[in-house]
């Protein structure tokens, strides 16, 4: 039998919501955003999704090719901030990783449209980069994929192993065992940091996949995507504290002020 | 036997300063900085840590002890102090140190702490405490310094250190004869790994202000306890050399997979930024 990619809709229980995704690794929600969310989110990135090129293929590469990829987007898509803290990803947040810190944050950001020709990405874990903690590593990582179109089984949905949270280092995935999630529009697929997966090829001639990863990790541990690069400072300190602090601003990462700063540094400055 | 804190001058062969530290959990470094270098880091602090309050009263449960002027940020207010971050004694025993756990490591923390007459000695703690997930005795994750830019005594607040106890157990506790106090001249650097015991010193003294600048190491996976971007303007951070701006945090490759990376052209797009289009790298 193959494995399958639990699923519910965005007002279950939030135990019951995270009792499937910890025990397969994955789980699709739906009805995570409407129609107009959607819409929305690709008006504020079109000119940054058109202007980013969708190389030719290079399979040695980790980002496979004919894909447009677009990074920074807290900055660039209020309506992705907004979507960013989504009672549910805070519901499974809390749940995924609090045991292993005092407070958790966004790691990496990325716009991913996959287009017709892209190739299968390599099978991989989000939590490869912390190569320090050995397989199967401590809850370190929570994923995301939002689909802001359809995502098919063709078109390049999201390939996953589902269990394979729990494997030791060296278990390879056989074929059977990896499945692609579709979904339509508005719902979410998340993943554990442990859980292998990968982008799917796109075997469509005209079909362009859009998704949206939003990953979150402890918060003492270096976010993958520096996001105080990411946004200018000024702007962020204009973010409500709640976003702010789920960015990587706060000074609270840890017992000792993990994170603290001296606000006068900036604040002195004409850039804030 | 009382113990003692190892001691050589940064001449000495590497190799064999790691050993002493590495086995001791501290080591005194003499000769780091001449007396000029010490002066311009005092004068290009002086505003900050004249405008430092140091508490008159002490609130026995504070981390921090009153009677101390602490001023922080100190990449962005001390050139000296920037270059001195990266000195070649501190770059040999920090490879030594952190590069088993990492493929980079950073800047973690930076302070200067002037401890005033009447100052109690703060309780001893670990460096690496800030990373509780890790159980002690932990993995090698910060490599401390205290920059001595006065003379060290027992009187007047020298650093208090427990040899050994980077590889104890959480429940041992430590006896009084097990405590040791660094003393160290000008130009003398302490380091110690962030599994070793240590405090401020008490500071008996009548006049005397013991000025040190602590600099702390980490893995470049981890969360640097400053955040140095928001302790220098992204315009300045990205006018230093790279290799600075990378010992710093503000580079893509702290992991395999590109820990840490950043979109150039945001910052570069910010009106007052314009000098970041044109920095190499």
């Amino acid at each position: 039998m193959p494995p399958l990619i639990p699923e519910c809709r965005a007002d279950a229980d939030p135990d019951v919501m995270y009792d499937a995704l910890d025990q397969a690794g994955c789980l699709v929600v739906h009805d995570m955003a409407d129609e107009g969310a959607c819409a929305r989110v690709r008006a504020e990135l079109a000119d940054y999704v058109e202007a980013a090129p969708a190389a030719a293929d290079n399979p040695e590469d980790f980002y496979p090719g004919k894909t447009h990829r677009v990074v920074a987007l807290m900055h660039r898509s209020p309506t992705m901030r907004d979507l960013m803290m989504h009672p549910v990803t805070e519901q499974l947040g809390d749940r995924h990783l609090l045991a292993n810190c005092n407070k958790w944050q966004l790691n990496v950001s990325a716009a991913l449209e996959i287009g017709p020709g892209a190739r299968d990405q390599i099978l991989h874990r989000e939590e490869d980069l912390f190569p320090y903690f050995p397989v199967p590593r401590p809850n370190l990582i929570l994923a995301s994929m939002w689909a802001i179109s359809d995502f098919t089984a063709d078109n390049g949905g999201t390939q996953l192993v589902p269990g394979s949270h729990r494997w030791s280092a060296d278990r390879v995935a056989e074929p059977s065992e990896i499945v692609r999630a579709e979904m339509p529009a508005g719902s979410v697929l998340f993943w554990l940091g442990g859980t292998l997966h990968g982008g799917g090829a796109n075997v469509t001639d005209d079909d362009w996949r859009y998704g949206i990863v939003l990953t979150y990790t402890l918060g003492w541990l270096r976010q993958e995507e520096n996001q105080h690069l990411s946004m200018p400072a000024a702007d962020a300190f204009a973010l409500p504290d709640a976003i702010r602090s789920r960015l990587g601003f706060a000074m609270d990462y840890g017992d000792g002020g993990l994170g603290f700063y001296d606000p006068s540094v900036l604040s002195a400055s004409t850039s804030a | 036997m009382p113990p003692v804190i190892p001691e050589c001058r940064a001449d000495a062969d590497p190799d064999l300063m790691y050993d002493a530290l590495d086995q001791a959990g501290c080591l005194v470094v003499h000769g780091m900085a001449d007396s000029d270098t010490c002066a311009r880091v005092r004068a290009e602090l002086a505003d900050h840590v004249e405008a430092a309050t140091a508490a008159e009263d002490d609130d026995p449960d504070d981390f921090f002890p009153g009677h101390t002027h602490r001023v922080v940020a100190l990449m962005h207010r001390s050139p000296t102090m920037r270059e001195l971050m990266m000195h070649p004694v501190t770059e040999q025993l920090g490879d030594r140190h952190l590069l088993a756990n990492c493929n980079k490591w950073q800047l973690t923390t930076g302070a200067a702490l002037e401890v005033g007459p009447g100052a109690r000695k703060q309780i001893l703690h670990r460096d690496e405490d800030l990373f509780s997930h890790f159980p002690v005795p932990r993995p090698n994750l910060i490599l401390a310094t205290m920059w001595a830019m006065s003379d060290f005594t027992v009187g007047n607040g020298g650093t208090q250190l427990v040899p050994g106890s980077h590889r104890w157990s959480a429940d041992r506790a430590v006896e009084p004869d097990e405590i040791v106090c660094a003393e160290m001249p000008v130009g003398s650097v302490l380091f110690w790994t962030g599994g070793t015991l240590h405090g401020a010193g008490a500071n008996v003294t009548a006049d005397e202000w013991r000025y040190g600048v602590v600099l702390g190491y980490s893995l470049g996976w981890l969360r640097q306890e400053e955040n140095q971007h928001l302790s220098m303007p992204a315009v300045d951070a990205f006018a230093l050399p790279e290799a600075v701006r990378s010992r710093l945090g503000f580079a893509m490759d702290y992991g395999s997979g590109g820990l840490g990376f950043y979109d150039r052209s945001v910052l570069a797009a910010t009106p007052n930024a314009a000098s970041l289009s044109q920095s190499p790298g």
